[in-house]
């Protein structure tokens, strides 16, 4: 919940409006409208936002949120890049929670990528890659983490270091996820 | 109104989950329950060679040693499920977190954006699919007992609808023992009286099944006709008939102290429920879970409606050890009040049994008055105390799985 109204509070913050229900579907990875106006209920009763009597919202208390949940995991960040004071890990690296996995990087394919062995992935599984992507590929029955792109229409992989030669697929070429954030601690 | 209800099951669950995170076990016959020794779910490859549930291990080592067993990894199960759930929620927030690997979900009001209910099903199952990296076979019907016949009809990867004026041919080809919710016991009776499939069933007139049997399978003929009885029940319905609590605690544990424990608080967070709409229970169900998702259950009727934690810990303790085992691990419990009614219209009994409920009553009206004031568990009883030491300290945490390697 407290996700939900960060998101609604940072696009107040750069539209100077509310969110329309379609926009706030797209805001909270929510599915249907129904889904969103049960929540925008919750939130009037909560008291965080507001509606009018022609039915439109205002927010009323969306500021009161930091103080309520966000502080215990707080981080410290650049102020410009987030429009937040504090943030979580999770929600940082994160975008879909029931889509997100981790892998272990072996091997130095992609060291001009900057992700080196022993380096920790999480990865977005299902979702679509653009070119560009780094993404976790299966080839022959075995998983691998290269560039995806796309020449003349056609993907192939490439990986993040000129000793390696691109692979280009026989059959159709299976994503399996799209890397979303590198994790390496010291 | 009539309803539309969704149904998801998980294929071969934890074996599904296992292959989702090792991808070298896709195409093979995986089953799980290493550490019990007895096969708790196989893969469809496993399924095929003949391996059932229950086998045990030393026999499919001996007879199937090409079948793969792996322990049963009972964390990302329970993580599966958790991105089973909120996957359905992203489409309605009326999901009933059914058991580990199923659910329901209340989709009337959600398929107008989508045009119609097959359209919706594959929505949500393809979302499914693609983000866990594992199937579902997923039913829609007008009640939940359909919406489970459903999502059985097609098994794996299956998405089944059946609509109103199509029940009967569905009802038709189901065996009345293979109907959710009815047992062995009813199955005989049934079968005894001539009925032997679904349909036969719902041929009977109200009135016959009411004189036959127990209520119960009198809702599940109503369910099976197409009005939907049993809700789906989210924790977020206002209208309750009745108030859960119930949470999984980690570690699992074996300690009777720790469970009684969490149930007290439990009882406690249902009754704060109760008392802030002004109800009483007259019967309680409680529950312990074990590590391997079995529940162990119990029934409690009252004399007197109560919504004071004491008096229903109270009761809880004369029969607890009827469904506690020792040297079994636990992993949850959970409370029910149920046949609520007004807590004006309570009677006192001739002994002057409801005297002492009516001075608990007056003791939690000032609890729940200090709670309103200073947050929630200011006051609490003694024996919820161990449990919620552990409860502040463990805080939702989202956890990822791990896919293993990459190159």
């Amino acid at each position: 919940m407290e996700k939900r109204i960060l998101k609604l509070k940072e696009f107040y913050r750069s539209n100077r409006r509310m969110p329309t229900y379609t926009e706030m579907m797209k805001l909270w990875g929510y599915k249907t409208k129904s889904a969103v106006a049960y929540a925008v209920q919750k939130f009037i009763e909560e008291g965080f936002i507001s509606k009018d009597r022609s039915g439109k919202l205002a927010p009323k208390n969306l500021n009161d949120l930091k103080i309520l949940g966000l502080i215990e995991a707080g981080f410290p960040t650049s102020a410009a890049e987030e429009m937040i004071d504090t943030m979580s890990l999770d929600e940082y690296l994160v975008e879909n929670k029931e889509a997100t996995y981790m892998l272990k990087v072996k091997g130095d394919s992609m060291i001009d990528a900057g992700i080196m062995q022993g380096d920790l992935v999480l990865v977005e599984r299902g979702a679509t890659a653009k070119s560009g992507d780094i993404v976790v590929a299966e080839i022959d029955g075995e998983y691998t983490l290269k560039f995806y792109r796309l020449k003349n229409k056609k993907p192939y992989l490439e990986a993040g270091n000129s000793k390696y030669p691109d692979i280009h697929p026989k059959q159709e070429l299976k994503i399996e996820a799209v890397v979303r954030s590198v994790i390496r601690k010291y | 109104m009539s309803k539309t209800i969704l149904h998801i099951d998980g294929d071969s669950f934890f074996a599904s989950c296992e292959i989702s995170l090792n991808h070298k076990l896709k195409g093979k016959p995986v089953v799980t329950g290493q550490e019990r020794g007895i096969a708790t779910a196989m893969s469809p490859e496993a399924k095929a060679l003949g391996v059932s549930r229950g086998m045990p291990v030393f026999r499919i080592r001996k007879e199937l040693p090409q079948v793969i067993i792996t322990h049963s990894n009972y964390t990302s199960y329970g993580i599966f499920a958790q991105r089973m759930y909120d996957i359905v929620r992203r489409y309605t927030p009326l999901v009933e977190e059914y058991s580990i690997d199923e659910c329901f979900a209340d989709i009337t009001l959600a398929i107008g954006e989508f045009g119609a209910p097959e359209a919706l099903g594959k929505a949500i199952k393809e979302a499914l699919n693609r983000e866990l990296g594992m199937t579902f076979s997923v039913g829609i019907g007008p009640s939940k007992v359909l919406a489970k016949v459903a999502s059985k009809w097609q098994k794996p990867n299956g998405l089944t609808v059946i609509k109103q004026e199509d029940v009967r041919t569905f009802l038709k080809d189901v065996q009345i023992g293979k109907i959710w919710g009815i047992g062995p016991q009813t199955t005989l009776a049934m079968q005894s009286r001539g009925i032997q499939t679904g349909l036969d069933f719902i041929e009977h007139s109200k009135d016959w099944v009411a004189a036959n049997f127990a209520r119960p399978i009198v809702e599940i003929w109503h369910e099976l006709q197409g009005m939907s009885v049993h809700r789906v029940n989210s924790d977020s319905e206002e209208d309750q008939s009745s108030i859960q609590c119930t949470r999984t605690f980690t570690p699992p544990t074996q300690s009777k102290i720790e469970l009684l424990s969490e149930l007290s608080k439990n009882v406690e967070g249902a009754c704060v429920k109760a008392r802030r709409q002004k109800l009483c229970a007259r019967r309680i169900h409680y529950f312990l879970k074990t590590q391997e998702f079995r529940y162990k259950r119990k029934e409690i009727m009252l004399v007197n409606p109560v919504s004071s934690p004491a008096d229903i810990m109270h009761e809880i303790n004369k029969s607890f050890d009827e469904i506690f085992r020792s040297n079994t691990t636990y992993r949850a419990t959970g409370v029910t009040l149920a046949g609520l009614v007004d807590d004006t219209h309570i009677q006192t009994d001739l002994f002057g049994g409801s005297r002492k409920v009516q001075d608990w009553a007056r003791v939690f009206e000032a609890l729940d008055k200090v709670d309103k004031r200073f947050g929630s568990h200011t006051l609490m009883l003694g024996s919820s105390l161990r449990s919620l030491r552990k409860y502040k300290k463990i805080k939702k945490v989202f956890r990822i799985p791990s896919m293993g390697e990459v190159n």
